[in-house]
């Protein structure tokens, strides 16, 4: 019993056939061993080293911007979260698809921790961008195509992460939130094409392919930034969903001995 | 507009801290649930146990 209860994920889909990408990680298992080992002390050790690079990089090696003076150095971590966050919704809308058509909790797990990590990253760009702002156009804030898009956006994962605490940890939830992630998504390229579709107090994008307006020390800084907070997202998802994992266990064992007692 | 370092330091001392805040308090709830993991598969290992005796007690007064 206390086996099978280590095991609730692989025992909730093992009534069913093992498919191929079952068997196929079944058969990789002993290989993967040492990855499963380490690979987080890697991944761990990688985000470290990248993000004190990309430090390093924002205050001491990117040139100085003539016009803006210092507070540009900003944009080198308030364009790497904003990835994230697109990353991190993207991610929430990948994984409620999945869910929707296998019915396999763990993608409901993984799109609970990246809405998470998505909605934290949000928070930040929000902040950075408004004290960036402040020095540079005059204003904290305004009610512009950008800003009131990445707010919708910010309200939009808030709302998830109160429905996901409202509705447990149940099938029915994990539906609507997947609904509600997938709705929601719909949200990210609207706020990524707003700069362009209206006139807004937020600069234009300087670094499309073929159109970049930046010095070379400009665009790999942020390159360097952008690898370093994909990569510390991607430990942050290993620890959330972790703990989603672990918090499921834990409601299921408490019914178990709910049971019991009764 | 030069001169604006306190709201780069600003910027960065809040990204920072809320970060950092982030991952503090995800380690707290990982350890949180781990401890109740713990408790909860005591508790349930207990139980079966009990269970386990009182079976062997009713085979053998019958």
């Amino acid at each position: 019993m206390r086996v099978a209860s280590r095991n609730l994920a692989t025992s909730a889909m093992s009534a069913a056939p093992p498919t191929i990408w079952e068997r196929l990680a079944r058969s990789l298992a002993p290989a993967l061993g040492p990855v499963r080992q380490y690979g987080e002390y890697v991944l761990g050790g990688a985000t470290l080293l990248t993000v004190t690079l990309a430090i390093w990089m924002a205050f001491l090696y990117a040139p100085t911007e003539a016009v803006q003076g210092d507070v540009q150095r900003i944009e080198y971590f308030h364009v790497a979260i904003a990835w994230v966050a697109y990353l991190a919704f993207f991610v929430v809308f990948a994984a409620g698809v999945v869910y929707l058509w296998r019915r396999d909790e763990r993608w409901d797990w993984l799109a609970r921790a990246s809405a998470e990590i998505g909605t934290v990253f949000t928070t930040l760009v929000l902040i950075t961008g408004s004290l960036w702002a402040r020095p540079v156009f005059g204003t904290w804030w305004q009610w512009d195509a950008r800003l009131t898009t990445t707010l919708i956006l910010w309200f939009i994962y808030v709302g998830y992460l109160l429905l996901r605490s409202y509705t447990g940890r149940g099938e029915g939830g994990a539906r609507n939130a997947a609904v509600l992630g997938i709705a929601g998504f719909v949200a990210v390229p609207i706020n990524y094409l707003s700069i362009t579709w209206w006139r807004t107090l937020h600069p234009e994008p300087r670094y499309q392919i073929g159109h970049v307006q930046a010095p070379p020390a400009v665009v790999i800084t942020l390159l360097v930034a952008v690898l370093a907070f994909t990569l510390f997202y991607a430990f942050l998802m290993l620890q959330v969903y972790r703990l989603q994992r672990l918090q499921t266990e834990v409601e299921r064992l408490r019914v178990r001995v709910d049971l019991d007692m009764g | 507009m030069q001169g604006n370092v306190g709201f780069l330091v600003a910027a960065y001392a809040i990204f920072w801290i809320a970060l950092l805040a982030y991952v503090g308090w995800i380690a707290l709830r990982l350890r949180g649930v781990r401890t109740d993991v713990e408790t909860v598969r005591e508790l349930l290992d207990e139980r079966e146990h009990e269970s386990a005796q009182h079976s062997a007690r009713d085979a053998s007064n019958v």
